[in-house]
């Protein structure tokens, strides 16, 4: 809930400021924090984005794997062949609605979650913020996890350079701040949805849900072969049309920075650099995918590792939602700054603590 | 933009000139950071005069096209490779 409310604060922000002065993220991080302090940004965004893209392509192979019962390395060949030809072929507005809509399957989880007759009573105590471990640590580094993961940096990047590729204005900034509450809140009721079934099922039956086809059984168990297909070809899309986003992010990140014509609203031969960005990024993460790695894994140390990113992120949106020779009427409200800044104090302390967090709780295990 | 040339002596007053751009600028901006990161790049510099420059806003906009100035070359070498592969106009 904390987090879901931290995106939905920043990525308005971000796209009001882009629909306003035409500038994404990147641009502003740069501009903000200075050449050596951007450039250092950059570097650690792009590591971030090649570790989370990597988890991404493994679990679009995954998904694949569970549908179709084919060797897992050549599906990763085969996931990281239909992303690019996906992202080479179809326009910006096409991909977003179809694995948008695609993602959508992932509302069985929330049918999944009502059939199970969970005790709503506990559910009600659980998103009340309490210690639930003897293990304080353990239960910071999860805290810190969660946060991180619905604040990952490359969705505001993300976010903003869409608000660009889509031409947004001024008077767009409805469409903006509906698109930030419904987006978000939507993906944070998901998260609730999984949350409840695997409370539900897995919660004291010592099952660790920590693979993509355990976590499909909690919409197969309640809603029989039906739910179990839905949920698998929802990850697909949702898993996908997250690698997409973390794709084009790695190449934004580094268009804005270094200053090379970039957008899918243009051809692929109208931002060559932009093009081979996105192709070489997408190439190393299936050659990283293929040495074996665990993807699930990778995806806790992504999480933790954008976390230290998130400062050097948030604070150059919140200077430039704030200056009013770029945003003029359109600058940060009352609200906005306070809520903004407040979420600017707990991604700092976050951002401190991170690091020595995983190493304290060796990686979550105790 | 990557840096701004300023000019002016001891006790005169600073005036900018010209915008540097390119990663020949980064490396001297940011250390060894900088130098790498000019050295995988592999651009040059392009330095305008800042009387080329029409306005300064949340973008800075020059006179004529950034191809006049002789910008965006980077892209200009790639465009040829890129083109090679089917539907790179679409």
């Amino acid at each position: 809930m904390i987090g879901v409310i931290g995106i939905i604060t920043y990525s308005e922000m971000c796209g009001r400021v882009s629909a306003v002065s035409g500038k994404a993220v990147f641009d502003a991080v740069r501009e903000r924090t200075g050449f050596k302090a951007g450039l250092i940004t950059l570097i650690a965004a792009e590591i971030v984005n090649a570790m989370t893209l990597t988890a991404e392509v493994g679990g679009v192979a995954i998904c694949l794997q569970l549908l179709s019962g084919l060797p897992y390395r050549l599906l990763i060949v085969l996931a990281t062949i239909v992303v690019g030809i996906v992202v080479w072929v179809m326009n910006f507005n096409w991909i977003e609605r179809i694995f948008g809509y695609g993602g959508l399957c992932l509302l069985v989880f929330a049918v999944a979650a009502v059939k199970l007759h969970p005790d709503w009573g506990a559910v009600g105590h659980g998103f009340v913020p309490h210690i639930a471990t003897g293990n304080k640590l353990l239960f910071a580094y999860f805290a810190i996890g969660l946060l991180g993961a619905a604040m990952t940096p490359y969705e505001v990047y993300f976010y903003s350079s869409g608000a660009v590729e889509e031409g947004w204005t001024a008077k767009d900034l409805g469409l903006n701040r509906m698109n930030a509450i419904v987006g978000y809140a939507l993906g944070g009721f998901l998260s609730f949805a999984l949350m409840i079934v695997g409370g539900a099922l897995f919660l004291g039956k010592g099952i660790q849900p920590e693979t993509l086809g355990t976590i499909a059984l909690g919409a197969g168990i309640p809603l029989g072969e039906i739910g179990l297909i839905l949920a698998i070809v929802g990850m697909l899309f949702a898993v996908a049309g997250a690698s997409i986003d973390t794709l084009f992010s790695g190449a934004y990140d580094l268009a804005q920075f270094c200053g090379f014509e970039w957008g899918r609203h243009k051809s692929p031969a109208g931002a060559p650099r932009f093009t081979l960005s996105w192709i070489v990024l997408l190439i190393l993460a299936m050659l990283a995918v293929m040495t074996g790695v665990d993807a699930v894994k990778l995806t806790e140390f992504a999480v933790i590792f954008s976390v230290v990113a998130l400062p050097l992120t948030y604070l150059p949106i919140l200077l430039v939602a704030n200056d009013k020779a770029y945003m003029k009427e359109y600058v940060n409200g009352r609200l906005a700054n306070v809520v903004g800044i407040l979420y600017l104090v707990i991604i700092m302390i976050v951002a401190l603590t991170a690091i020595p967090l995983m190493l304290l709780t060796n990686l979550g295990q105790g | 933009m990557d840096d701004l040339a300023i000019e002016g002596g001891p006790g005169e007053p600073a005036e900018v000139v010209a915008i540097l751009v390119g990663p020949d600028v980064w490396r001297e901006r940011a250390g060894w950071i900088g130098r790498v990161a000019a050295w995988v790049a592999r651009g040059g510099r392009v330095r305008i005069p800042w009387s080329e420059v029409a306005e300064v806003g949340s973008h800075v906009k020059l006179k004529k096209t950034a191809a006049e100035y002789g910008l965006g070359g980077g892209d200009d070498r790639l465009r040829p490779y890129i083109e090679k592969i089917p539907g790179s106009h679409r």
